[in-house]
């Protein structure tokens, strides 16, 4: 598909690290999430599962410096993340957040040239690298004929993909997504998500999402992280994370696990409800 | 069950007696201050005597309607008030907002300004019919398959602005005239020179007004858990909605017809009602009559007072207090914007 | 039914026209209100005049008082719509303007207060005044709106409460100090009646300069209207471009009304006339937009003095009636 060259991030290094350490959460005077250590694995994709309230969208939203900690810090490549300048942040970490607003009239093309901000200067004058860019962006994300599409006249799919063209526009080697597929049909979703495992196939690209349907999670992702009222309840293969137990403390549900002989991944059948979830 | 309702009833039943003991006593304090001082005792001897001596006269003639029609202005306008909040689901709404008042601004400084010569009973006549037509003109054009709540608001905001606009038009134009401070005070709210005969005039919108929107108070309640759920309970919403907001039209309209546009009371006594007892409208509506009606009455004594020859418009001093209360909603870190 | 954008060289010739018809209504604008006035004279003795400085009294009316005044009318149209743009942008809210955010409303009451205390103080000093009750006014707004989610609607409410009550205020200076009611009054209209070169003077380095910091920032603009998270995703500094934004809005706002009173609706109004010509990129619709305002104060200004000859009605008034109809159909559409 990529008639163009791969193209570096910007930064020389690949990351080493997105860790957060000993993290406490909240908003106002609500603790969300505390003291929680939490290292996500590079080069992998990560699904974060859990709850609604249990915490995750908040955890990730912290590793992508949107929310500060009330106390502790969240590290990039050893740096503490509130200590880097932001635009230095953008060039290594894009961020995509849950149901983002579209001012009307935007073009897909404009959109993914604002990727380009955190790699242009003040007076924002481009560059043909950042050219190049938009243009590998839009090749990846299937879109180059959508270009001069308004983004109100797109489906929920193909318009999720415009704002994944944004962010890898961005040209980072870690991108972050806040429920990614949530109000996406079932066919836009499974484009998203495979969308998202090319990205990581071939770039080698770290993948890190929060997901609301289990079974999506465990299929396409390498490392589950579970979260349970603020805590990291389990995090491992999806084999692991994936379980009876994880269903019946974490989700308060009977169900059966059963193993998916085509892609060797687990996926859950609810049965009933349990009693209520343990704390 | 039954003898915690009673008991309940008991101390509601109390709680009023007192509230409206202290209501007549400010009245009988307002009836004795002014350039004549009377003392509280003979003002009651001069409402059972009546008309005859001087302070009777004093009393009866000039200060007893006056106070009576500063309560039910600002009782009006406060309930004005509490209606459009609750129906435009907005704390910040009045009757200012859906143009009645800038309606009716504009109609009295034609007939103040330009019309200089109609007989004195046309300027509160074509103040009611200018702040109900306008105030009509609003939902109108708000009619879009229905009002709904923003789209009532957003239109009033453009209608007043037109009017205010026009208002100050003619004012412009006809600044050199003599009749200009009295347009300004007249825009000001004011209750200077208004006796029995504005009362009288007065007080069928008053009776029908806040007998229908006491009636009516329920279902205010209810149109404030929205339009899907109201219908669901089955009520017919859009009428409801027509209905009470031509009742907070016509009590607005008729109580600036006769005091000039006066400030704030349809603003913040609701709002601050509901601060205190929350948004039960079945309370909220009296209370909030309540609490205008001293308002407005303590803050005409004011005006009429503070200089010793000059009277200055009652309007000012609503419109002063509305600025300290402003700073008191963003300093509350609580403020409800939706009810 | 696609909407397609036109291809990017398309679309900045397409905006070149724009412009350029903009501008020459602009021009024409200027050239007609500066020939109008009691004293009839044809266009190439105005023309004469502009250029010529001969010391007659045509070069008199036409350079001292009518050139300036039209001159005067450009600069407030351009400056309120930018300062409307800029705000509807930080806001996300189609409604937002210097005279619906309440900071119009207290540059008003700033600047009247300061006439009623002191008349005589200088005619420079009064945008710093009204740069500080415009400020008041707007953060009495922004705080009664802010909740957890700031909607259109309670902004609109916010304003207009906060509007009538500095208007309230107003009037009650007014009444208190009823000698300089007619002069105040019409200042309060919002025009440019009598406006002189000083006032140009005046009103020139804050336009430049807040128009500018715009015009820089504009790129910044188009960020922000993706939403917070994604701006800050980006790598832009929210907090601080939006306080630095919020600024330079006042800052033009302010200027606006100290010079020609609170005029309303340009701020709204030019804003989405020239985003329905030229979409959302603030590279593009800021200078459209601040023609077409200077466009429309120039033009109202004409027609207000055509009128009631040869009576003068407040700018202010003619625009609001325009623009009254205008936001009505706004809020008909978006609501």
């Amino acid at each position: 598909m990529t008639s163009l060259p791969m193209i570096e991030p910007s930064a020389a290094a690949p990351p080493t690290e997105l860790r957060a350490s000993d993290l406490t959460l909240g908003y106002d005077d609500r603790i969300v999430v505390r003291s929680l250590d939490l290292s996500f694995p590079i080069g992998r994709i990560t699904a974060v599962v859990g709850p609604n309230g249990s915490g995750k969208s908040t955890i990730v939203r912290a590793a992508a410096r949107l929310l500060r900690p009330k106390s502790g810090a969240v590290f990039l490549d050893g740096k503490a993340i509130a200590r880097t300048p932001t635009k230095e942040v953008a060039r290594r970490l894009a961020v995509l957040p849950q149901g983002p607003s579209s001012p009307e009239g935007l073009t897909v093309e404009r959109l993914v040239w604002s990727g380009r901000y955190p790699h242009q200067g003040f007076l924002g004058t481009s560059s043909v690298g950042d050219a190049e860019a938009v243009a590998w962006a839009l090749q990846q994300t299937h879109l180059v004929d959508f270009a001069q599409r308004t983004l109100d006249t797109l489906s929920g799919g193909e318009r999720q993909r415009a704002w994944i063209a944004m962010a890898l526009a961005q040209q980072t080697p870690i991108l972050i997504l806040d429920e990614p597929t949530t109000f996406l049909d079932l066919g836009h979703q499974l484009e998203v998500l495979e969308l998202l495992g090319e990205l990581n196939a071939q770039q080698g690209m770290t993948v890190i999402m929060v997901l609301h349907e289990l079974n999506q999670a465990a299929r396409y992702s390498d490392h589950m992280v579970a979260v349970h009222a603020g805590r990291i309840w389990r995090q491992g293969t999806p084999d692991e994370v994936l379980t009876q137990e994880l269903l019946e403390v974490v989700f308060g549900v009977h169900a059966d696990v059963r193993l998916d002989g085509a892609s060797g991944k687990p996926y859950c059948v609810p049965l009933a409800r349990a009693a209520e979830p343990a704390e | 069950m039954i003898r915690v309702a009673a008991v309940r009833s008991g101390s509601m039943l109390v709680g009023w007696l007192v509230l409206a003991g202290i209501v007549g006593a400010i009245a009988i304090v307002s009836l004795g201050i002014g350039q004549v001082s009377i003392a509280p005792g003979e003002v009651l001897g001069a409402l059972l005597a009546g008309p005859t001596t001087l302070e009777g006269r004093i009393v009866f003639d000039l200060r007893l309607p006056r106070l009576l029609l500063a309560m039910l202005v600002g009782a009006q306008l406060a309930i004005s008030g509490a209606i459009l909040q609750g129906v435009t689901r907005n704390a910040l709404a009045s009757p200012d907002l859906v143009g009645i008042t800038a309606g009716a601004g504009f109609a009295a400084v034609l007939i103040v300004l330009v019309f200089v010569d109609a007989p004195a009973f046309v300027l509160p006549l074509a103040a009611l019919i200018g702040g109900a037509t306008s105030g009509a003109i609003v939902y109108l054009l708000a009619w879009k398959q229905g009002v709904s709540p923003e789209r009532l608001a957003l239109t009033g905001i453009a209608v007043t602005a037109i009017f205010q606009a026009a208002v100050t038009a003619v004012v412009t134009l006809r600044v050199e005239q003599a009749q200009a401070q009295q347009a300004l005070r007249w825009l000001a709210g004011s209750l200077y020179g208004r006796g029995w005969d504005e009362l009288l005039v007065l007080l069928p919108w008053s009776v029908v007004g806040i007998a229908g929107a006491m009636l009516l108070a329920h279902k205010v309640n209810i149109l404030l858990l929205g339009d899907a759920v109201a219908s669901g309970l089955g009520m017919r919403t859009e009428r409801a909605r027509m209905t009470l907001v031509a009742i907070a039209i016509a009590l607005a309209a008729s109580a600036v017809s006769v005091a000039g546009t006066m400030a704030f009371i349809g603003l913040v006594i609701p709002h601050l009602i509901r601060l205190l007892i929350g948004a039960n409208h079945r309370l909220v509506l009296p209370f909030s009559a309540l609490a205008g009606a001293v308002l407005l009455l303590v803050a005409d004594d004011v005006a009429r007072t503070v200089f010793e020859t000059r009277e200055i418009p009652a309007g000012l001093f609503t419109a002063l207090i509305g600025a300290p209360y402003f700073i008191y909603l963003i300093m509350r870190r609580k403020t409800q914007i939706s009810v | 039914m696609e909407r397609r954008a036109l291809p990017a060289a398309l679309a900045l010739g397409r905006f070149g026209v724009l412009m350029l018809v903009a501008v020459a209504a602009l021009v024409l604008g200027v050239l007609l209100d500066t020939s109008f006035g009691l004293v009839e004279m044809p266009l190439d003795a105005v023309w004469r005049a502009l250029t010529v400085d001969d010391g007659s009294q045509n070069r008199t009316i036409i350079w001292e008082l009518r050139f300036p005044r039209a001159l005067v009318a450009a600069i407030v149209g351009a400056s309120l719509a930018v300062a409307g743009a800029v705000m509807q942008a930080l806001t996300r809210n189609p409604l937002a303007s210097p005279s619906l955010t309440g900071v119009s409303a207290g540059a008003g009451l700033a600047v009247v207060a300061s006439l009623v205390l002191d008349p005589a103080r200088p005619l420079w000093l009064t945008p710093f005044i009204a740069f500080l009750g415009g400020a008041l006014g707007g953060t009495v707004v922004f705080s009664l709106a802010t909740r957890s989610v700031v909607t259109p609607i309670r902004l609109a409410l916010a304003g207009f409460a906060t509007a009538s009550l500095l208007l309230s205020l107003t009037t009650g200076l007014l009444i208190l100090n009823g000698a300089i009611v007619g002069q105040v009054y019409f200042w309060l209209a919002g025009g440019v009646a009598g406006r002189s070169w000083q006032h140009v003077n005046v009103i020139v380095p804050w336009a430049i300069v807040g128009g500018a910091a715009a015009m820089l920032f504009a790129r910044h603009l188009n960020i922000l209207l993706l939403g917070e998270d994604v701006a800050r995703g980006l790598g832009l500094q929210t907090g601080r471009t939006r306080a630095a934004l919020m600024i330079v809005a006042i800052l033009l706002a302010a200027a606006a009304v100290a010079v020609a009173g609170p005029i309303g609706f340009v701020g709204l109004i030019s804003p989405h006339v020239a985003r329905f010509l030229v979409g959302t990129d603030h590279r593009r619709l800021l200078p459209l937009a601040a023609t077409f305002g200077a466009a429309l104060v120039v033009w109202a200004d004409l027609v207000a003095r055509a009128i009631q000859r040869p009576l003068e009605i407040p700018v202010g008034i003619v625009i609001a009636l325009l623009g009254g109809p205008f936001f009505l159909f706004l809020a008909r559409r978006n609501v």
